[in-house]
């Protein structure tokens, strides 16, 4: 009722910048940055000046192939179109618009310009976008033993240039589009022609367009950001640093969006099984490769339902337990004060605490802090009869299961799940727990990315998808697109059949 | 109005959540007294008497610190509550493994038990049910001083090994109930050394018990009734010098029985596939003679013995192989009162066709 009264507030038109600017204005502004300058450079009378960001552009191009043929023959130059006989570099583009100019002084270009008439302006782009950024990167948070290593780094003009010189066809389009009203973060959506459905390209295209922020830090970010519902703890785009599987989620007719100063791909549509699937299942033989996804399924299972489980049994269902093992959980238990989910829950956020530091901490001071949280607290804990033994085991367990989740947004969505399973188990035992994975398999039922279902080929069930959400299929027999994801064309490759002789050499 | 929907919802979810919760009754598993044996007796004036070996696991790891309760009530219902006035936590009957029976009480009928106090959800049905030649208080508490939980290991690994015939609670609530089939339990007693230890099987009529077979007799009764039995069973010939001893362990068994409705005449095919375990001197299994002659032994014997315990069955009025039961699935005239007034003239014949598996690999 109170907010009715409230006054509507008039909501500002689009953009918080000043959007007219006269080149006075753009100037001024600039030099008040000290890194700004303007040079004459040749000689003090001489009308022709050059203004540049110094922390923007390449010096050594500036030095080597502008300043040298500036000097010599700048008194041929009279008009800003002949500095194209003079210098030798290709990108001069002459204009008019001031607004035009501020944008590529900040993209790393030099400003030629007469200073006596200062309507036109000459803009030589001499950027130096790597200066700053690490050579290379090998994939270590999302590392596979066999396998290509190299991963994206946080400039975009790097990454997609392995992106295309490991996808060397011409149905490859990057459509760019600039988001933040302040940063001006150039994204990139990639896809391939004729086999992304065009439906998922536009509204990827449509919701950047549409998105108002200033700025974006990061492709995580960016993916939050048009993600089809913020609420949910489960991440609804892939977020990979690996090539490969970028490459991988092109091929299968998905869109990736690259942006600038992000070391992260966003693959959409994504499906919930696509998260436990690595590339590096691609690189093994099909059966091996499947058991280790169903571990991964497992994995993910485990966290999230065994100390539920713990809590609900112990504290409701000492039936279910065998007859053995009553002796040791009922010994070990004996000392402990509290009941099971205030032990689990001390345990539980033991366990995160010490996840938590060890990811903020320098790698060495790490270690030690695994020793310290590892050996002292657990036996110390067990030792003050805190927890009982058998929890240690079942907690240190579930932690380890849940990093086999290959996405890290996934993985940590896995952890945080277990507490509100922890309280329905204390509250209503395995009733609660039942409770809780119907709340569950509700949320995920909603869920859309791109608008595609989140659990796509298991609800709804598609034909065909099922199998391959939890083994990864022969090559012979995955020579199809996954048809439910619409591609334009659904054949990938067709297998030749077996042409080994009946009787030879290999036939012994 | 719309824009509280979703917190107000969320309020009534957690006020539902704890408002359940603080109605809730835990039973966390450190803080019961897990009954382990449940007995049953009848004192001498009518009253019932109940007993409960309680292991407490939170002194011993094993479960060798066994505490044993004892309670005399008038209905069964009041066993559990009467129990937890002496102990310091809740008495909990769902992880019962062995109901135990002291003969006198099996023998004036245990029906209201089991309707009361058995047929309870939070027994399970997969435990054994059994019947003690002693009282049931007397077995406990040999039970206590062995320090042992192993009374259902013991009575199942004589199932599964050995020569008792399976049977658990489901079973026996069935046939208790059925029609046509009557039911029998392990009998326990208490050997040498006040050790409890398995001793044949006992028969009930509908529900009290009868008859009580001894372990040769429950062996030939396995052979019969339980298809996977691996009872051992020996007889002795008369030698020439001295006593002589074949023995057989039985690897499978298979009874066709085969109703003649108009002679009103039963006939039972026995097929069992034995191991022979041990031969006298004289034979030897290289000798197809020898073979064949131990084999015509076996057969003799055994269907002598089997003709024994049906007159042994008929005569007591007891039907524990669910003979009823085989008349009536070939009859649909089959009434039971009418056909067990004729059961003890019924006449069974017995073809028993033995197997040698293999000899001298066992015992």
């Amino acid at each position: 009722m109170l907010r009715r009264k409230r006054v509507k507030q008039q909501q500002p038109t689009r953009g918080y910048e000043t959007t007219e600017k006269t080149i006075k204005e753009v100037f001024e502004k600039a030099k008040k940055s000290s890194d700004f300058s303007t040079i004459t450079p040749i000689e003090k009378d001489h009308p022709l000046q050059i203004s540049f960001y110094k922390t923007l552009i390449d010096p050594n191009i500036f030095q080597k192939s502008v300043l040298p043929f500036l000097k010599e023959k700048a008194s041929e130059v009279k008009e800003l179109s002949d500095l194209k006989d003079v210098v030798p570099i290709d990108d001069i583009k002459v204009k008019q618009d001031p607004l035009e100019v501020e944008k590529a002084l900040h993209e790393g270009a030099i400003v030629l310009y007469f200073k006596d008439s200062m309507k036109e302006f000459a803009l030589l782009s001499i950027s130096h976008p790597r200066l700053g950024q690490r050579e290379t990167n090998d994939t270590q948070n999302e590392f596979s033993v066999i396998g290509p290593k190299v991963g994206f780094i946080e400039d975009i003009t790097t990454n997609l240039h392995l992106i295309r010189d490991h996808l060397s066809t011409s149905d490859l389009i990057y459509e760019e589009v600039t988001i933040g009203t302040r940063a001006r973060t150039k994204v990139v959506i990639a896809y391939l022609d004729g086999v992304t459905n065009p439906g998922y390209v536009n509204t990827a295209k449509q919701r950047l367009k549409e998105l108002d922020i200033d700025v974006s830090f990061d492709n995580t970010q960016l993916e939050q950001l048009i993600s089809d519902h913020s609420s949910t703890p489960f991440p609804l785009f892939i977020t990979t640093e690996r090539v490969d599987r970028t490459v991988g989620a092109l091929i299968q007719g998905q869109v990736v969006l690259i942006s600038d100063k992000s070391s992260y791909a966003v693959i959409g549509p994504a499906a919930l099984m696509d998260f436990f699937s690595n590339p590096e299942d691609f690189y093994l033989p099909s059966v091996i490769a499947s058991f280790f996804k169903l571990i991964r399924i497992f994995g993910m299972l485990f966290s999230i339902f065994a100390t539920p489980f713990y809590v609900a049994i112990l504290t409701f269902h000492y039936e279910v337990i065998p007859r053995d093992l009553l002796g040791p959980i009922i010994n070990s238990r004996a000392n402990v004060p509290f009941p099971p989910v205030i032990e689990v829950l001390f345990l539980e956020i033991t366990i995160d605490l010490l996840r938590e530091a060890g990811a903020r901490l320098p790698t060495k001071i790490g270690q030690t802090l695994g020793i310290v949280g590892g050996i002292v607290i657990g036996q110390a804990t067990v030792e003050a009869a805190l927890t009982s033994n058998v929890l240690l085991i079942i907690v240190a367990l579930s932690a380890l299961s849940s990093f086999t989740t290959p996405i890290y947004k996934m993985s940590t969505a896995v952890r945080l799940l277990r507490y509100p399973y922890i309280l329905f188990a204390a509250s209503w035992g395995g009733l609660g727990i039942y409770v809780g994975l119907l709340f569950l398999i509700g949320h995920l039922a909603r869920l859309k990315s791109l608008g595609v279902p989140f659990m796509l080929s298991i609800y709804p069930y598609r034909k065909g998808g099922l199998a391959n959400s939890f083994v990864r299929p022969n090559y012979a027999k995955s020579q199809k697109r996954p048809w439910y994801l619409r591609p334009l064309s659904v054949k990938r490759y067709s297998p030749a059949a077996d042409k080994d002789p009946e009787e030879g050499l290999n036939t012994e | 109005m719309k824009k509280w929907k979703k917190p107000l919802i969320l309020i009534v979810l957690c006020v539902c959540i704890f408002g359940l919760l603080g109605c809730n009754r835990t039973r966390i598993i450190d803080q019961i007294s897990i009954v382990h044996v449940f007995g049953f007796d009848q004192a001498e004036d009518g009253e019932l008497i109940g007993t409960a070996l309680v292991p407490n696991y939170t002194t011993s790891k094993s479960g060798d610190d066994i505490q044993f309760y004892e309670e005399k009530t008038s209905t069964s219902v009041l066993f559990a509550p009467k129990m937890a006035s002496q102990t310091s936590t809740p008495v909990e009957l769902g992880k019962i493994r062995v109901l135990l029976f002291g003969k006198s009480y099996a023998e004036a009928g245990i029906g209201e038990m089991v309707r009361r106090f058995i047929l309870n959800p939070q027994i399970g049905t997969n435990i054994q049910i059994a019947v003690s030649t002693e009282s049931a208080k007397k077995t406990l508490n040999a039970l206590k001083q062995e320090k042992s939980l192993t009374l259902a290991e013991r009575i199942q690994q004589n199932m599964q090994g050995q020569y008792l015939p399976r049977m658990n609670l489901h079973v026996f609530l069935n046939r208790f109930y059925g029609e046509g089939v009557d039911a029998y339990v392990p009998m326990l007693t208490i050997g040498e050394q006040e050790r409890v230890s398995v001793d044949g099987i006992g028969i009930f009529e509908d529900d009290h018990l009868k008859l009580q077979l001894n372990p040769e007799q429950t062996t030939v009764f396995s052979f019969i009734e339980d298809e996977q039995t691996q009872a051992t069973y020996k007889m002795d010939l008369e030698g020439k010098e001295r006593r002589e001893i074949l023995a057989v362990r039985a690897f499978k068994s298979k009874s066709n029985w085969d109703w003649n409705s108009k002679k009103e005449r039963l006939h039972l095919g026995l097929q069992l596939h034995v191991t022979l375990t041990q031969i006298p001197d004289r034979y030897s299994v290289e000798n197809e003679k020898d073979v064949m002659e131990m084999k015509r032994i076996v057969e003799k014997r055994l269907e002598k013995e089997m003709a024994d315990l049906f007159a042994l069955l008929k005569e007591n009025g007891v039907d524990p192989l669910g003979i009823g039961n085989i008349v009536r699935s070939k009859d649909k005239s089959w009434k039971e009162t009418s056909f067990y007034e004729k059961y003890p003239a019924l006449p069974i014949s017995v073809n028993v066709d033995v197997q040698f598996l293999h000899s001298g690999l066992e015992g």
